[in-house]
């Protein structure tokens, strides 16, 4: 297994409000997170660079990359607000009981929640393919894991076992959250 | 391990050798009454060689045979270095892998080489004919979802029962070797997974989605629910999405009418089919396709 796919906490509501915000609500809304979003080590907002030269600065260069690709720039912000916590690692078995069941085939997509993007905008090539999980999904992983558990190292099954269970009792305590499927591609077209 | 099967097959005629007469006899007789007799017959190098009956190899690769020549070409390519799309390579017949591309022009059945045609559809003529909407109405009870391609233990145990019941022999490759590099392939690996509403997983297929083209890999589906067409029905599912997502044309690998297991390929509408030598699509209606796939000559290669 090659692939390094990865769960992740996400917020559906939130992301619907940045799909329908104008020019100036994203403009607002990066400034008000920027200091948030560049003390980040992952951060997909290469806008907000320019804002550490000054606002004037910033606009100068919104408005040209705002003109030239919009997509992009509600992409980025999507991928630094509306995404939280860590990015935890799932493995075979985990993955293996999820997708080779049956209510793996009803979970939104992320091309259900996302806007189409355009296909010459860099938003097509940086989307991240995810779907959405509920907490009974990552049971179903948990299950697997342990199900499998003569199948692995046993500090391996640990390792993947606590942040699956940290992420399940997460989801059922806030009901406004779900969790990402995040999906290692290298799209290009 | 083709090669080196095709090297023995090659490596001399089959069969016994007429031996010479005895030449020479010399015994000795030494410890007592037991004699020791050594014997020396005249004869060509590997005169004694075991007879052996012909095998697969043989009739496959009769001595004098050029491998790349009978059954096609294959060249090294770096699709996602260069900047180019798969599309363009299936358009011209290729087999695109993850860093070579192979065109087979010939496929080995029942005997014989064939000439082997790759297939196309044209998406915008597909249009569903009554039989190929009663595939979708009898599997309207099952769950279908599209996603990027993962290998999972279920979708191993049913590509090998699926092998086992259509061909007898075990699957040549794993799924998990044959797709290992699945992030670093030029076109997005995809799969359709079908669901039983109680039985969970009963048929997948995968396929590689380019930017305006698809190109359908591998399909298999349980034994036990042969009557419901899961091949044909997601073969339909696949092209649904290829149309939904605006692509022209949907690849699916090569056709020959010799061996029954292509004839399928024939079922569907907006075929089209590629002539080697020109490089010319045909349409599956025209004369030239009649004549290339109707008049189709087993090739005899005994030199």
């Amino acid at each position: 297994m090659k692939e390094h796919d990865r769960l992740q906490l996400i917020d559906i509501p939130r992301i619907n409000t940045f799909v329908r915000m104008s020019r100036e609500e994203i403009r607002q809304t990066l400034l008000d997170n920027a200091d948030d979003i560049l003390s980040r080590e992952d951060k997909r907002s290469y806008i907000l660079f320019a804002y550490q030269h000054g606002l004037a600065h910033f606009d100068r260069h919104f408005d040209s990359s705002y003109r030239e690709d919009p997509d992009r720039i509600l992409q980025g912000l999507i991928d630094d607000l509306c995404f939280s916590g860590p990015q935890i690692r799932v493995g075979f078995w985990a993955r293996d009981g999820y997708l080779d069941h049956p209510s793996s085939a009803d979970v939104p997509t992320c091309h259900e929640i996302l806007p189409p993007w355009d296909r010459y905008s860099e938003a097509w090539v940086y989307y991240r393919e995810f779907r959405v999980l509920s907490a009974d999904h990552i049971d179903i992983m948990i299950d697997s894991l342990t199900k499998n558990r003569d199948q692995m190292p046993t500090d391996e099954y640990v390792t993947e076992l606590l942040p699956l269970k940290t992420l399940s009792s997460t989801l059922r305590n806030d009901p406004v959250l779900n969790a990402a499927y995040i999906y290692d591609t290298n799209y290009r077209y | 391990m083709w090669a080196a099967d095709f090297q023995a097959a090659k490596s001399g005629p089959l069969g016994v050798e007429p031996r010479g007469p005895v030449f020479a006899c010399l015994v000795i007789s030494f410890l007592g009454n037991i004699p020791l007799i050594f014997m020396w017959r005249p004869g060509q190098k590997g005169a004694r060689r075991a007879k052996r009956r012909p095998t697969y190899f043989d009739e496959m690769f009769p001595p004098d045979l050029n491998y790349s020549d009978l059954v096609g070409e294959e060249i090294g390519v770096d699709i996602l270095g260069n900047d180019e799309i798969p599309d363009t390579y299936w358009a011209d017949g290729w087999l695109v892998g993850f860093c070579d591309a192979k065109r087979v022009k010939f496929d080995f059945y029942d005997g014989h080489w064939h000439d082997a045609y790759p297939t196309r559809y044209r998406l915008p003529d597909f249009h569903l004919s009554k039989s190929l909407r009663r595939v979708i109405a009898k599997n309207a009870d099952l769950k279908t979802v599209i996603r990027p391609l993962r290998i999972t233990t279920g979708k191993e145990e049913l590509y090998f029962q699926h092998c086992m019941s259509q061909f007898g022999e075990v699957p040549g490759e794993q799924l998990s070797k044959r797709y290992e590099y699945i992030t670093h392939n030029a076109s997005r690996l995809t799969e359709l997974c079908v669901f039983h509403p109680e039985r969970g997983l009963i048929a997948f297929s995968i396929f590689e989605l380019g930017a305006y083209s698809t190109y359908g890999n591998v399909a298999a589906w349980l034994p036990a629910d042969r009557d419901r067409s899961l091949g044909t029905f997601t073969l339909l599912k696949e092209v649904e999405h290829a149309k939904s997502i605006g692509h022209v044309h949907y690849y699916l690998g090569h056709v020959y009418l010799a061996n029954p297991s292509y004839r399928y390929k024939t079922r569907f509408p907006g075929l089209e089919i590629r002539e080697h030598d020109t490089g010319i699509w045909h349409k599956f209606e025209s004369e030239r396709a009649f004549d290339l796939l109707a008049h189709e000559r087993p090739r005899q290669m005994q030199q």
